[in-house]
């Protein structure tokens, strides 16, 4: 490329003498300082005549062709910009007049220059978008110097426009907010503006605002844009302050979000917020002081706009909006009259009055009605903006696989990842150029987590990050895969893999997800098919606002707040109805009203729901959760169990669904993997926030009174309000037979929350143990005048009537003891029927039918109990209910058969802390299947 | 004679219509613009006369700050120093317009300030970090300066290069805005090849080639190129016009810039005349 002759105005090495003025110094190739000095001097009124020459070139008619760039003729000049000029030209042969800018004669100082125009071409050419000035070509003059040329907006810029904004704000709101959307667009494909301005958002005929000028964007890493010219601005009045800071400053969008703010305050209050007498003294006042607000300036507006434009101009860049899309997002909402800026959940732990399934019930009932946290939270907002800075060494086509994580004993498997990412290399390969990386992170602690991901991805320097969740059934291996966006974390694919008896299964798997990977991988772009793999729900203005809403009423746990949000999730499935997510959360709203009232119709509503949901889309981890929660509410815990780690393999892991699993394995008598979950759990999150009783309750049952104890001691001290810690330590004391003990926490316990019942439920039991009936019966009366069918999922599932009658019974009331005893067969039958793979239902029946001396039913339901998980032996051996059987030879076989599998399983849980968990991951005993 | 203000607009527009002499109508003189920024409230935009001259000046400042001795790295760093006390006000309130001119008082702001910081140690300034003048500038300047300090202006005063440097800066604005009008007219080509006589004498110019190379007659040539060069001195004259306060300063700067380059040029007392 032959660079512009302005090239000319360095002094060149050689000196050579004037032969006119001997003077020896030269400006340009022959052209001498001094003589050109010497002719300014001339008499003045022979330089009268000075538009002389352009009147004598045109009378000449010089044959010299009107000037040509590539396929257009300039016409003329519109403006000037930093090191460009822009011209209004006319395109051949289409006639069509277009804008082209070139590097003007300022700009032509080097190479670099050269380059950097070069660069914003280009740019600015990959964008398309319809707020971003398109540009139709990008070429090079004759003598090199680059231009392109772009549509030409016809109604000028924000900047000469101004003024005829001014009256109108909602106009000028909603052309910021598509600029807002266009910046999100370039900051998605990595590049920052960071020169935005009213004179670089050009309007159109019909005032759609198209960015431009992205002369000063850049890649973060790239080197020689570091330093930032002053003299190309105007003013700074746009400049974000840690702009100005020097190079040194790490810009994010969150710099072109305060340009944003900074135009949209000058268009509504016609100044910008920070004027000053020099650019300097802008730039001090806007790192020194903080913005004025709005509504200083004009009474006009509301609220919402003035904080709107508040959190813009927030001089920490953390605390502005971190993503021009969650800017647009509030214009949007300003607009339509909506609350602006989302505000988080809270859950409150007062829930207990209206239960009566659960004692765990803050833990449990968020773990059943938990919604799809991660997953709506993508599709609605999450556009994870570090896609924006990714390096620009990144292939494209790059894939990390991390090592697997084997569901069922929750270590990770990098042989099998391994062998999968050969055999994917080899077959992407095959398809074009690609490349699969290994990775050793993520064998951590978070498992798939967004910061993981990105970790992973920057670490290997791969634009999407490969997980797999595994486990074996029936003795085949099933694999979920799910490739996520390595800067976002957003899944892209989600693919299983079943064993079907192949021999070389890795081979089988590179085989059959190669090609879909290498379809994503190709795409240069992945917000369209994210967008497509939102849900219909979403999609729709109505049920999305529907769902928003709905969900946000769930996190209040009243019931007249769920029934509201069933009516909502109601409304957005009648409005889209082929909206996965709608009937999820419909199914997830109805389940969770049965933990208040036993309305078994609304089970059936959630479980239609939940199927709908999962047959619309199967790969939905929000589906598979609702789904589970049915189940679970059923007393399937086995189904419950399969939908729950079908909802880790769609979604991934979360910490509400692990904490799904662990109850229900707990509920199937497996405390050993619950621990092991639980405490998985705990280490996504950092914190055990509210898993530390029922971590406590699982060693309670292996009878590791210590670690038991440890837990519950943790939990009291970290939730003072809640009973639950302190529940626990009086049901260890209680199980150990140390009623006196037990007896004085209740009495002085901090936790002691009459209204929850949590308190007198133990009270009663420690009487109930004791035998104390007088007592006993006392305080079971108490509590079943208040809840008559309450109390089987307590500590020892010792149903208020069922107490009652034994305690009668064993005071010599025999005809009312078993009369409400028969009443409470009745009951448990019922409910066998209902619920016949609930552990806890069937021996609760049990329970009752020893009581009434009906022997052989009691130790076969007992049996079945067993069978199906029930495990609390010591509260067995101690529930009077049990009187009977005590001599009984079975009974007491069947006591012994309980106490050595549960120490067999103590044995096989080793209390997990994180050093363990990191070192010894793969020396851990196996054996957990 | 009336000072008149007029934007570099408005003075363009004057031009182009060629309605009056265009002695007396001045594009608006540095020192106004600046003392204009200083009463000013800031209106947005206000501030492009001010980061314009940064732009244009900074060469002779640099070269100045590089002959007193310092290295390149530290030279720009004092010439961004220099320009942010020009931005900040302080220089321009100091000085006084009526007596000196731009450049002159210019370069004894220049002289003070490098005083000044040698006496107080060098403090990096606040919002020195912002960079006035792209890096690759300084690099070309810098080698620039190499060249200068090899030929015969080795022998001249610190003064006498910067006046040098000045010189050729306001000698090469001219050269750029003739080219873009040329060019926004699409006679590019014709300044290419009329540029190279910009200087020359008439003895020189080989009219019969250009008249085969235009198209035009040997007559039309000599028209041509003697008003070529006419342009070329107007905007010259104009670049210098926009360092002093009347019109008839103008003179006397072009003066004395032909004497500095002479003298300068002419040390070298092997040159044979």
């Amino acid at each position: 490329m032959k660079v512009c002759s302005s090239a000319e105005l360095r002094l060149n090495g050689k000196l050579q003498q004037c032969e006119n003025c001997c003077a020896t110094s030269f400006l340009v190739k022959g052209l001498c300082l001094t003589c050109l000095f010497r002719g300014a001097l001339e008499d003045p009124t022979n330089l009268a005549d000075s538009g002389a020459f352009a009147e004598t070139v045109s009378e000449l008619c010089i044959r010299d062709a009107k000037w040509r760039l590539g396929n257009y003729e300039v016409l003329d000049e519109i403006g000037r910009g930093g090191m460009g000029v822009i011209y209004r030209a006319r395109e051949f042969p289409s006639g069509r007049v277009v804008a082209l800018k070139r590097v003007s004669i300022e700009g032509l100082d080097s190479l670099q220059a050269l380059a950097r125009f070069r660069r914003e071409a280009e740019t600015a050419a990959a964008f398309e978008h319809p707020n971003i000035v398109p540009v139709y070509y990008v070429g090079e003059s004759d003598d090199g110097i680059p231009f392109f040329t772009m549509k030409l907006a016809s109604r000028g810029n924000l900047g000469t426009s101004r003024a005829a904004l001014r009256n109108q704000p909602r106009q000028c709101v909603l052309i910021m907010a598509k600029v807002a959307r266009a910046i999100q667009y370039s900051h998605e494909r990595g590049y920052l503006h960071r020169d935005l301005k009213p004179a670089n958002i050009l309007l159109d005929e019909s005032w759609e605002p198209l960015v431009s000028d992205f002369g000063l964007a850049k890649w973060q890493n790239d080197p020689s844009q570091l330093t930032r010219t002053l003299t190309t601005l105007g003013t700074p009045s746009y400049l974000a302050p840690e702009q100005a800071a020097g190079p040194s400053a790490q810009l994010t969008a969150a710099a072109d979000v305060y340009s944003l703010g900074a135009i949209l305050f000058e268009l509504l209050t016609g100044r910008p917020p920070f004027l000053g007498e020099h650019p300097l003294a802008v730039i001090h006042q806007a790192s020194e002081r903080p913005a004025p607000k709005l509504r200083r300036f004009t009474q006009e507006f509301d609220r919402d706009l003035e904080t709107i434009c508040a959190r813009c101009l927030e001089r920490d860049p953390s605390v502005r909006y971190q993503s021009a899309k969650d800017l647009a997002l509030d214009l949007n909402s300003w607009l339509d009259d909506r609350p602006i800026t989302a505000r988080p959940a809270k859950i409150p732990y007062r829930v207990a009055r209206w239960a009566r399934r659960n004692r765990m019930l803050a833990g449990t009932l968020t773990a059943l009605i938990a919604l799809g946290g991660t997953s709506l939270l993508w599709q609605v907002r999450d556009w994870g903006l570090q896609s924006a800075m990714r390096e620009s060494t990144l292939a494209t086509r790059s894939v990390g696989i991390m090592p697997f994580l084997n569901l069922d004993n929750l270590t990770p498997d990098p042989i099998s990842a391994q062998s999968v990412a050969s055999s994917l290399q080899g077959k992407l390969s095959r398809l074009g150029p690609a490349r699969v990386s290994l990775t050793q992170s993520g064998a951590s602690v978070s498992w798939g987590g967004t910061e993981e991901i990105r970790k992973v991805g920057q670490d290997v320097k791969a634009r999407a990050v490969l997980t797999g969740a595994e486990r074996t059934i029936d003795g085949k291996k099933r694999i979920s895969f799910r490739l996520l966006d390595a800067a976002t974390g957003q899944p892209l694919l989600v693919h299983l893999w079943q064993d079907k008896g192949q021999k070389d299964s890795a081979k089988a798997i590179g085989e059959e997800i190669g090609q879909p990977i290498y379809a994503v991988l190709s795409a240069k772009d992945w917000s369209n098919m994210t967008d497509s793999m939102v849900d219909p729900g979403l999609r729709d203005q109505i049920a999305r606002d529907a769902i928003l809403a709905g969900r946000d009423l769930m996190f209040r746990y009243t019931t007249a707040d769920l029934d509201r949000a069933i009516d909502l999730f109601k409304k957005a499935v009648n409005t889209a109805p082929d909206s996965s997510l709608a009937h999820s959360y419909l199914a997830s709203a109805a389940t969770s009203r049965t933990h208040y009232i036993a309305d078994w119709s609304y089970l059936k509503l959630g479980k239609d729901e939940a199927i709908k949901a999962v047959r619309l889309s199967p790969i939905s981890g929000d589906a598979h959760r609702a789904l589970a929660g049915v189940y679970y509410q059923e007393g399937r815990f086995t189904e419950a169990l399969e939908e729950a780690i079908r909802t880790v393999e769609t979604s991934g892991v979360e910490e509400k669904v692990v904490r799904l699993i662990g109850i229900t394995f707990d509920a199937l008598g497996h405390p050993d993997r619950a621990l092991n979950w639980f405490t998985f759990g705990s280490r996504i999150r950092g914190t055990a926030d509210g898993i530390d009783a029922q971590i406590g309750d699982c060693w309670a049952k292996l009878a590791d009174d210590k670690q038991a104890l440890q837990a519950y001691n943790r939990a009291a001290e970290l939730q003072p309000d809640c009973p639950q810690g302190g529940v626990g330590v009086c049901h260890i004391r209680l199980l150990k037979g140390d009623f006196a003990g037990a007896r004085e926490l209740v009495r002085k316990g901090r936790w002691n929350h009459e209204d929850l019942g949590d308190t007198k439920r133990m009270a009663a039991q420690i009487e109930f143990f004791a035998r104390n009936f007088e007592a006993a019966e006392k305080l079971y009366g108490d509590l079943a005048q208040a809840d008559p069918g309450g109390g089987g999922s307590f500590y020892g599932a010792i149903t208020y009537g069922s107490a009652l009658g034994r305690a009668r019974q064993a005071m010599g009331d025999n005809t009312e003891g078993e009369a409400l005893l028969e009443h409470c067969l009745v009951q448990e039958k019922a409910a066998v029927s209902r619920e016949p793979e609930n552990p806890e239902v069937v021996y609760r029946l049990a329970a009752v039918e020893a009581s009434l001396g009906l022997t052989e039913s009691a130790l076969e339901h007992l049996h079945t109990a067993v069978s199906l998980g029930w495990i609390d032996y010591r509260s067995l051996a101690m529930d009077p209910r049990f009187d009977a059987l005590r001599d009984n030879l079975e009974f007491q076989l069947m006591l012994k058969n309980i106490s050595s599998k549960v120490a067999d399983m103590r044995l096989r849980s080793q209390p997990l802390n994180a050093e363990e968990w990191r070192n010894n991951q793969w020396q851990r005993r196996v054996g957990m299947n | 004679m009336l000072e008149q203000l007029f934007s570099d607009v408005h003075a363009d527009r004057v031009r182009s219509c060629n309605v009056l002499h265009p002695l007396t109508h001045f594009a608006t003189t540095r020192w106004s613009l600046i003392r204009a920024e200083q009463d000013s409230q800031g209106r947005p935009g206000g501030n492009d006369a001010l980061a314009e001259l940064c732009q244009i000046y900074w060469r002779p400042i640099f070269t100045f700050v590089c002959r007193r001795g310092y290295s390149v790295a530290d030279a720009q760093d004092l010439t961004q120093d220099f320009f942010i006390e020009v931005l900040e006000g302080k220089l321009i309130q100091s000085a006084d317009p009526e007596r000196g001119r731009f450049r002159s008082l210019l370069l004894k702001s220049l002289t003070n300030f490098l005083i000044d910081r040698k006496v107080k140690s060098r403090r990096r300034k606040r919002g020195g970090a912002i960079q006035f003048v792209p890096w690759e500038d300084w690099i070309d300047e810098a080698s620039t300066h190499k060249i200068l300090s090899t030929n015969g202006l080795a022998q001249a005063s610190d003064e006498t290069v910067f006046d040098f440097r000045w010189a050729s800066t306001l000698a090469e604005r001219a050269l750029h805005r003739l080219r873009e009008e040329c060019e926004s007219k699409g006679h590019r080509r014709l300044f290419e090849v009329l540029s190279d006589y910009l200087a020359a004498d008439r003895g020189d110019i080989s009219y019969r080639h250009l008249s085969m190379l235009l198209g035009v007659s040997e007559a039309s040539v000599k028209k041509l190129t003697h008003r070529f060069r006419v342009r070329y001195r107007v905007l010259l004259r104009e670049e210098v016009a926009k360092t002093v306060k009347t019109p008839e300063q103008v003179d006397d700067e072009v003066r004395y810039l032909c004497s500095a380059l002479s003298s300068g040029a002419c040390s070298n007392g092997d040159e044979s005349m």
